[in-house]
């Protein structure tokens, strides 16, 4: 078995982070999705209803959640994310599936679904940000950032191992933008 | 499976026109319809073309590999990178490569 490969993951998402000017708390995914000419989201509301399913037949066919859909004929991805998930699941869901598409993985199996959470965690809570908000509390980092209390539960988990692997000059880069307080806007309505 | 049937099968399966993949080939429409009809053969070149086109082999076109048979497996439509892997029938997968391709053509749309 594979095993996952969190330095790539954890610099992808601040490569990407850098790459699309992302310069506000919480990351706006749409500000990302918007630049990427192969790539489209739709939600299971819509997949159902345009194929005659119920939702509950969508999660069966994918997941709880969302996938990630390649074409490789055309080259092209499609994002389908459950919509009836709470806002802040779907962002994380939405990050994941990025993950996938920005590492390029061509299937599923669970080193390359470790590599899309470390992917998600860093781009929806990047850590030159996180150090600015200094704060532990799951509550606080889950509405300033826009991520479930679990999803801050494991942001913190994780936190040491990331940064390990977060190159510096990265960091650096990031922290330029990010990583100063009157860039963090707290009254969110992004996906 | 005839040569015809397989070219036609996977044009459509790919969302292609008999007008756009004629075009690719440079040649018109009428005559390209003959190979699907299976009034003419394609030469050798030209079969290689096809399968290009069509990102399949001669060899499948001309039924010396069958999907599943021979030990080459025909690449899925769409490949769906999830969470949770799933043994599907053939005829599920079918209808999921299907879904996907009425997806893709709404969510693309506005780029053809």
């Amino acid at each position: 078995m594979s095993r996952s490969d969190y330095k790539r993951a954890t610099n992808s998402a601040y490569s990407v982070i850098r790459a699309y000017n992302i310069n506000k708390i919480p990351v706006c995914l749409d500000h990302i999705i918007n630049r990427l000419p192969d790539l489209r989201l739709m939600t299971y509301t819509s997949f159902a209803e345009l194929n005659g399913v119920s939702i509950d037949e969508v999660i069966d066919d994918y997941d709880e959640y969302g996938s990630l859909v390649f074409d490789p004929f055309f080259g092209r991805y499609l994002i389908l994310y459950n919509n009836l998930k709470s806002f802040d699941v779907v962002r994380f869901t939405i990050a994941h599936e990025l993950g996938h598409y920005f590492l390029k993985h061509k299937g599923h199996n669970e080193a390359n679904d470790k590599e899309a959470n470390c992917f998600a965690r860093n781009l929806l809570c990047p850590l030159p940000a996180l150090d600015v908000v200094n704060q532990t509390d799951y509550f606080c980092l889950s509405s300033i950032f826009g991520i479930s209390w679990s999803a801050a539960a494991t942001r913190i988990c994780f936190i040491h191992l990331d940064r390990y692997h977060l190159n510096e000059e990265l960091y650096n880069s990031i922290d330029a933008i990010l990583g100063r307080p009157f860039f963090i806007d707290y009254n969110f309505a992004v996906i | 499976m005839t040569i015809g049937a397989r070219i036609k099968e996977l044009r459509l399966r790919r969302g292609l026109t008999q007008d756009q993949i004629a075009e690719k080939l440079n040649m018109n429409r009428a005559n390209f319809s003959h190979y699907e009809r299976d009034t003419a053969v394609p030469p050798s070149e030209m079969l290689g073309k096809i399968a290009d086109i069509l990102n399949t082999s001669a060899d499948y076109l001309l039924g010396r590999t069958v999907e599943g048979i021979n030990g080459v497996e025909e690449e899925p439509e769409f490949v769906v990178i999830k969470r949770a892997t799933q043994r599907m029938t053939s005829h599920d997968k079918d209808r999921m490569m299907s879904m996907l391709r009425i997806a893709f053509e709404e969510a693309f749309k506005e780029d053809e």
